[in-house]
């Protein structure tokens, strides 16, 4: 490990400026909800933040958990657990809200703990299996990256508020 | 005038009233009568005239039409008979016109009847020329001739003559109506008026007849009724005693004398009143010779006075009659009245007496007269009755008497004399001193009498029998007590010879000579049978001493079958029966004792076998004992060794609890110790998870900058890898926090477990605790009742000392009541042979040895002994071998058969059963 931060740092000194080397591609953030791992790509995130306390707004999706004030702005936080219809559990200290910016629109999403950022290259990241027979939950699915011998679930950010619901959050949270 | 007259005027002048009423009427009737008769004869058949008349003169008219027509002419007979018709109604009416012409007639109707005639005249030269000119026609043969007069005929008939009838009819019909007017309706009016006319008059009359008769009636009634009234008023007067009244009329009618008859009654009722009053007057003041005079008056008047004198007499004739003197004096004490009792003692008549006007005291020249005593003058004095006696002295006789004064009142009340009524007392007097000197006589006698017939009631016959002498008054009383005496001696002999037999029969009694009897025939009535009796009270006595005597005799010799037969009364009988019964009583008794012996002999027997087996068995008893004996000192002392293992084991058992109790207080401070370790690992949780936070924040941080190290392009690489180095050393520091995590839990966890160990650890320590305590008690509790234990082994030595002591003994015992069964036996025998010298009534004498031995069984089941209890009665029960046999194979259960608590002398045999149940 100290191996490659050290070679990751040499290689930084021969870097070209004019070289405009995209570090935000290949890189996830992966966090975890209900046992499994999921990543989002990390020009999304905008920060990490531990659970704050979230006001509740009515007539909203039951996922949609309500709004949070982040450093006087306003942005609404979806429960992840309940996007993918899994079932509810009580927060703890471990929750975490990964504020992402979608299309302009900044959301945060509750997950039960993040995990680390990877970088995972795009030979490495195969196409979602189809199951359009199914639910179509996986049309929110981009991708599986396989790191070593793990398979990690790579979601399309845009597609999770694709849905008109999801975009009505998506709108509430957009800068005016 | 008289009432006689007064009447016939009065009816007279009603008759008169009443016929001028009834000439009236039939002068009205016949009025009407009149006018009737002209109706119906003159006014009616004139009217029918007419009528008749109008009808043949249409007949007429008719005819003549006819003979108009030249048809008839035809038919000769037709025409002919028209003729006939016209001439039949000529001769109809003809008649009918000279009546009606002779009828007398009122002005207008004559003039009406004028024009009738005028008619007449014409119609029958119309109708002579018609039937002229119809002959003619008939005559006529040229028929030219005959149509030129037919023509003419008609035009005759049916133009000139035409109206000729018509008007005759007509004035024929006014005539009937004038007449119909005339006589229908004006002379009806005409009746009708008078008769009203006539009815009034009628009715005016008849009212004022009525009127006067009314009066007349009145005026009549009146004077009479008055007068009525008045005699009706003084009789009821009369009727109610009141003759004051005088009758007052004036008219001199009847009533006069009915004035005068009343007058005279109420003059003679009221002489008679007076003289009644006057005869009243002087009865009541004791006058009682006065009489009335019934000469002044006649017929019932002369019998009532009669009447009232015989009254009189009939009461002064009971006074006379009273056999003692009867006087009235008046207030100077002068004799008014004597009766004839009275008279006689003054030796003249009553009436004598009382016209001399002698005065009372001047007759009977009593002790009481012109003193203050007199009866006559106390009743006078107080108005009420007196009472009083004295001797009296009329000429001369002399009285005792007794007298009554009684007041004489007049008729206002006045006290105006008295009566005087004498008893004559002077017989009374003397027979009284009789009687008394008669009484004092009898009372000594009776007195005597008395006497003597005590003396006889209390057994002392020597009786005073003497009589007092009597005067002329006492002799026929001192002859009954000379009579009361004699039979008073007859009856005391008697009594003596009774007594004297009664008393030698008695001696004789006493001496024991029963053979002795008194001579009944001395003694006579209910004395000889009283001596009878005795005679035959000694003759049943002596009957069933002698059987007694027998029987007695009979049973000192043993024999106790005979019993008293004879036929005994009362006591005597009991006497029998009693003797009887004590005979049988001895039978029965003896029988009983013989039963008894018999019982006694076989029963010592058995006492006598029982004895000797008893013996017997209580030297095995002492044998069996010795064994126990040694048996239980064996006991004694294991059970000494016994005693001191408990106590070692005791100190033991103390050690063993006071190390548990130490062991547990021990493990308390372990407890302690371990909770410590336990709330120290939670400490340690608590800062393992303030560490595990803070390497998840690290973590957080360094995903943030890790982030925002890719946003900044290859600038932020360097960056992102320090982040990347934080975060590796966040998430290994988390690991080692959750490897301390793991083991602090798990410390935790070891530490419970050790708790629960301890715990249990602990308890069992606690048990361990109490139960060496238990051992310890229960220890000594062994110890101690191995102490007990051992004083009782020597409680029950010292028992089986005493009970070896009390074997001998009834070792003994049995052989002295084997002796003395025997004594027994043959005393039994010895009695039996007793016994059999009485000669005992058959029935009870045999008894069987089955007998004796069902009592003996009996006798012993009534004492509370039964088979059950293993000892039973058995006749041939021989002494039982049984018990050594016994005693030989089972020492002890033969030595705890010996110890039941059985008395020896009830045990008579063992039942060979219940060797089986040992």
């Amino acid at each position: 490990m100290t191996e490659a931060v050290r070679r990751d740092a040499r290689d930084d000194l021969f870097i070209d400026d004019a070289e405009d080397e995209d570090t935000q591609a290949n890189k996830y953030m992966f966090f975890r909800i209900a046992g499994e791992s999921y990543g989002i790509g990390i020009r999304h995130i905008l920060e990490i933040i531990e659970l704050q306390r979230i006001s509740q707004v009515p007539d909203m999706p039951a996922y949609v958990k309500g709004v949070i004030n982040l450093r006087g702005k306003v942005i609404p936080v979806v429960d992840l657990r309940l996007r993918f219809g899994l079932p509810e559990r009580a927060y703890d200290d471990r929750t975490c809200i990964v504020v992402a910016d979608i299309s302009g629109a900044t959301i945060g999403f509750i997950v039960d703990t993040v995990e680390e950022v990877i970088e995972i290259p795009e030979a490495q990241v195969e196409e979602a299996p189809r199951f359009r027979s199914q639910s179509g939950k996986d049309r929110y699915i981009s991708g599986m990256g396989k790191v070593g011998e793990d398979v990690k679930i790579l979601l399309d950010v845009e597609a999770l508020v694709r849905d008109d619901d999801a975009r009505a959050i998506a709108e509430a949270g957009r800068e005016p | 005038m008289k009432i006689l007259g007064k009447l016939l005027v009065g009816f007279l002048a009603v008759a008169t009233l009443c016929a001028v009423v009834g000439l009236s009427g039939v002068s009205n009737l016949r009025d009407l009568r009149g006018s009737l008769v002209t109706i119906t004869d003159e006014t009616i058949p004139s009217l029918h005239r007419l009528e008749s008349l109008e009808k043949e003169l249409l007949v007429v008219k008719v005819a003549l039409r006819n003979l108009a027509n030249p048809f008839v002419y035809e038919d000769e007979e037709l025409a002919e008979s028209q003729f006939a018709n016209i001439e039949r109604a000529r001769e109809v009416y003809r008649p009918l016109l000279q009546e009606l012409d002779s009828k007398a007639m009122v002005p207008e109707e004559a003039a009406l009847w004028e024009g009738v005639n005028d008619r007449l005249a014409i119609t029958v030269s119309y109708t002579d020329r018609v039937i002229k000119s119809a002959r003619a026609i008939l005559g006529a043969d040229d028929p030219e001739t005959r149509a030129a007069m037919l023509r003419e005929q008609y035009a005759f008939v049916f133009g000139e003559g035409r109206l000729v009838l018509d008007e005759f009819i007509a004035s024929v019909d006014e005539l009937l109506e004038y007449d119909q007017d005339l006589y229908g309706r004006r002379m009806a009016a005409d009746s009708v008026a008078a008769t009203s006319t006539a009815t009034l008059a009628l009715l005016g009359l008849t009212v004022a007849a009525f009127v006067v008769a009314v009066a007349l009636g009145v005026v009549l009634g009146r004077s009479i009724s008055g007068s009525l009234r008045k005699v009706v008023l003084t009789l009821d007067r009369m009727a109610a005693g009141d003759l004051s009244q005088k009758l007052e009329i004036r008219s001199r009618d009847e009533f006069m004398q009915v004035r005068e008859s009343v007058g005279t009654v109420q003059e003679t009722v009221e002489a008679i009143i007076a003289e009644t009053g006057r005869i009243a007057d002087h009865i009541v003041s004791g006058r009682l010779t006065e009489r009335a005079d019934p000469t002044r008056f006649k017929g019932k008047y002369n019998e009532l006075v009669c009447g009232v004198n015989e009254t009189v007499e009939a009461m002064v004739g009971f006074i006379e009659a009273i056999p003692m003197p009867v006087m009235a004096i008046d207030k100077d004490f002068r004799v008014i009245f004597m009766n004839k009792a009275g008279a006689a003692l003054g030796g003249a008549t009553g009436e004598q007496l009382v016209s001399a006007r002698r005065q009372c005291s001047e007759l009977f020249r009593t002790g009481d007269c012109k003193t203050e005593d007199c009866a006559c003058a106390k009743a006078m004095q107080i108005n009420g009755q007196a009472q009083s006696q004295t001797e009296a002295r009329p000429g001369a006789h002399r009285l005792d008497i007794d007298y009554i004064g009684v007041p004489i009142h007049d008729r206002q009340g006045a006290v105006v004399g008295a009566l005087e009524i004498v008893i004559d007392q002077t017989a009374v007097k003397a027979a009284q001193r009789t009687m008394e000197k008669v009484s004092a006589y009898q009372g000594a006698e009776i007195e005597r009498v008395t006497r003597n017939l005590g003396k006889i009631a209390a057994g002392d016959l020597g009786c005073d029998f003497e009589l007092a002498e009597a005067d002329e008054d006492t002799a026929q009383v001192r002859e009954r007590f000379a009579t009361i005496r004699d039979a008073l001696r007859a009856s005391v002999d008697a009594i003596h010879s009774l007594v004297t037999d009664a008393d030698t029969l008695a001696q004789a009694a006493v001496d024991g000579r029963l053979q002795t009897r008194a001579d009944a025939a001395r003694h006579r009535g209910d004395y000889r049978k009283i001596i009878e009796g005795v005679n035959r009270t000694l003759d049943l006595v002596i009957a069933p001493v002698n059987e007694t005597i027998e029987i007695l005799k009979r049973m000192a010799e043993g024999d106790l079958t005979s019993e008293m037969t004879g036929d005994f009364n009362g006591d005597f009988d009991v006497l029998k029966s009693a003797i009887n019964e004590t005979l049988a009583s001895i039978n029965e008794l003896l029988g009983q004792v013989t039963l008894a012996v018999e019982q006694v002999a076989a029963g010592s027997q058995q006492v006598s076998q029982a004895s000797q087996a008893l013996s017997q068995g209580a030297t095995e008893q002492a044998s069996s004992l010795e064994e126990i004996t040694s048996s239980i000192t064996e006991i004694a002392a294991q059970t000494k060794r016994n005693t001191d293992s408990a106590v070692e084991m005791n100190g033991l058992a103390m050690s063993a609890r006071d190390g548990a109790e130490r062991g547990n207080s021990q493990m308390s401070e372990l407890v302690s110790a371990m909770s410590d370790i336990n709330s120290s690992a939670e400490e340690i949780r608590k800062i393992v998870k303030a560490i595990d936070d803070i390497s998840f924040q690290i973590n957080l941080l360094a995903l943030n900058a890790n982030v925002e190290a890719a946003r900044a392009g290859k600038y932020g690489k360097g960056f992102a890898v320090v982040a990347e180095e934080v975060r590796n050393l966040a998430v290994r520091s988390a690991g080692s926090v959750q490897e301390t995590t793991k083991m602090v839990d798990d410390a935790i966890a070891n530490i419970a477990r050790g708790n629960g160990l301890v715990d249990v650890t602990a308890k069992q320590l606690q048990e361990i605790v109490g139960g060496s305590a238990k051992v310890a008690g229960l220890s000594e509790e062994v110890s101690t009742a191995g102490k007990e234990q051992s004083q009782g082994l020597d409680q029950i030595s010292t028992g089986l000392t005493q009970i070896d002591q009390v074997t001998q003994a009834n070792t003994a015992s049995a052989e002295e009541s084997a002796s003395a069964a025997e004594e027994l036996s043959s005393q039994a025998q010895q009695l039996k042979a007793m016994l059999s010298r009485f000669k005992l009534r058959a029935r009870e004498a045999r008894l069987t040895d089955e007998d004796v031995m069902r009592m003996l069984q009996s006798e012993m089941g009534r004492r509370g002994l039964s088979s059950r209890s293993g000892i039973t009665l058995r006749r041939d029960a021989a002494p039982a071998p049984a018990p050594t046999q016994a005693v030989a194979k089972k020492p002890a259960i033969a030595a705890r058969a010996a110890r039941a608590p059985i008395n020896p002398a009830d045990v008579i045999a063992l039942d060979d059963d219940d060797f089986g149940k040992f």
